[in-house]
């Protein structure tokens, strides 16, 4: 069979870039974090699994459709990660990135071992969006929740882009990443700011896990892969470029869905480490990054 | 005689960590001067400044500005007190758009329309600023971000501008700009406290000069008659 039929490129690439979309929205997410206090939010995934429980807890029991609980996780998410910059991770803020890559990593395994504890290492999923269509007209099969999941963090991730351009708290949070001392004497709390970009960032997680569940089985463990392709992906992208992680998130989407289409899907699991590896050879402070910014 | 201080500092201690900066300084400006804070590298000129919006810790002593004590204020309350204040560096907010900068400046107007206004307002003020109000800050030339961090801090029309080093790294012509604004400033009737390694220069546009030493108020005088001063030329100003 001819693989390079434009049919089969397109489709790959539709494909790519609808799972690169879920990436961007949780790795934006992460790199907001970074930005704003430069911190590495080792257990950003983890914030996502408890996304994906709550959608998987909201279904099971109520039979709530992942679309509806989707602003449900993203409220209850955005508040736990409020309150976790202020009682933990504020506490690191400035500290070096040994500090707060240990601090964040413990946070990682104690959410872990609690979701191994009251959900158990069984695999999961959602099943409320299945099947595919056919799109005659382009010779294109559509899988269901990926196309919604897809486009959901496409919406989310240009929604927080739009919120961070032209809003007066996302204006504030950029300041914020900027100059934290000029953002204090501007008149910015910059506590307060930290707060909302940290339950920001955790809605962002929460709602990627909520269309996780739609489209892979989860456990308590699967938070882990995903940190590290999202630590890729942002430096690829560029560290702290909100716009690199969206970059980044899509291009690793589309690499994947290629890899995996071409050579197999083992391969396409080392592909955002190829990249990595890659990036930083030619392109140290990542495709989007400024040279001086480190 | 004159008119109450704006700003008092009364046996002001102040220190980083440990490690003491400021011993019992004692300092005032009343409404409508310039005030010059001059001195060698190390004599805590910034630190000064940087104790009255809050970023250096008080140890004892006090600040107040006009009869209210702000003595150890959080920074981010310096504008609600009527502070501005101009940073080191002219650090502006380099990947935000000029007029974006200055809207941080307003940050504590939550009317978008009025916020407006108040930006329109400061780039009146600052033509060069408004032929590139959607530039970013990063691509502006020094003389023209110094611009802007002045124009940020003028954004609340706070009652004492505080200026840390406005000249320092500027290309001549650009010091002389600076130094007409703020001379243009006063007469506008904002009072202005500056710190300058540039004694000779802050002296003549200042009404009156504090000369510090290691942390110590070590003589004040006008302006004028710093620069006449045997010792301070010889120590401060080269002869």
């Amino acid at each position: 069979m001819d693989l390079l039929q434009p049919a089969i490129l397109l489709q790959l690439a539709i494909g790519g870039l609808l799972a690169g979309a879920l990436y961007a929205l949780l790795a934006s997410g992460l790199n907001l974090v970074f930005g704003v206090m430069r911190v590495i939010n080792l257990a950003h995934g983890e914030l996502m699994i408890a996304g994906a429980f709550l959608a998987w807890l909201l279904y099971s029991l109520l039979g709530l459709h992942p679309l509806l609980a989707l602003p449900v996780a993203m409220v209850v998410l955005y508040i736990l990660g409020f309150y976790l910059q202020r009682l933990l991770i504020e506490r690191i803020v400035g500290r070096d990135e040994l500090t707060s890559l240990l601090v964040t990593y413990g946070l990682s395994i104690i959410l872990m071992n609690v979701g191994l504890l009251v959900f158990s290492a069984d695999f999961r999923a959602v099943p409320a969006l299945q099947g595919a269509v056919y799109l005659e007209d382009l010779d294109l099969v559509l899988s269901k929740p990926r196309a919604v999941a897809g486009i959901v963090s496409i919406v989310l991730t240009a929604g927080v882009y739009w919120f961070l351009k032209h809003s007066r708290t996302g204006k504030a949070i950029r300041a914020v990443s900027e100059h934290a001392e000029v953002a204090m004497i501007c008149g910015i709390d910059v506590t307060r700011i930290r707060m909302v970009t940290f339950g920001l960032a955790a809605a962002m997680a929460g709602a990627a896990g909520v269309m996780l569940t739609t489209i892979y089985s989860f456990s308590p463990e699967t938070g882990a892969d995903f940190v590290l392709k999202c630590f890729a992906i942002i430096v690829i992208g560029g560290m702290g470029n909100f716009v690199g992680a969206l970059l980044g998130g899509l291009l690793l989407g589309l690499a994947e869905a290629f890899v995996s289409g071409f050579l197999s899907t083992q391969w396409a699991e080392a592909v955002a480490y190829l990249l990595l590896v890659l990036v930083l050879i030619l392109r140290p402070a990542g495709l989007l990054g400024k040279a001086d910014a480190a | 005689m004159s008119a109450p201080p704006l700003l008092r500092v009364s046996s002001l201690d102040a220190a980083y960590g440990p490690v003491q900066a400021l011993f019992g300084i004692d300092m005032m400006i009343r409404p409508g001067e310039i005030v010059a804070l001059i001195g060698p590298n190390g004599a805590g000129k910034s630190t000064v400044i940087k104790t009255i919006i809050g970023l250096v810790k008080v140890i004892s002593g006090s600040i107040e500005l006009a009869g209210t004590d702000i003595t150890g204020i959080p920074t981010h309350e310096a504008p609600v007190r009527g502070i501005g204040y101009v940073p080191q560096g002219r650090i502006v907010f380099a990947r935000m758009t000029v007029r974006e900068n200055l809207e941080m400046g307003a940050f504590l107007q939550k009317d978008a329309r009025r916020r407006k206004q108040m930006v329109e307002s400061v780039l009146e003020q600052f033509p060069r600023l408004e032929e590139r109000e959607r530039t970013a800050a990063g691509r502006l030339s020094g003389g023209e971000q110094q611009m802007l961090a002045i124009g940020r801090a003028l954004m609340m029309t706070p009652q004492l501008v505080m200026l840390d080093e406005p000249s320092l790294g500027l290309s001549p012509k650009y010091m002389d700009i600076i130094f007409e604004k703020l001379l243009s400033l006063r007469d506008q009737g904002h009072t202005l406290l500056m710190v300058e390694q540039n004694a000779a220069r802050a002296l003549e546009v200042a009404d009156r000069g504090y000369v510090l030493e290691l942390g110590r108020n070590r003589f004040s005088d006008t302006g004028a008659a710093l620069l006449n001063n045997e010792d301070v030329r010889r120590m401060y100003l080269g002869g």
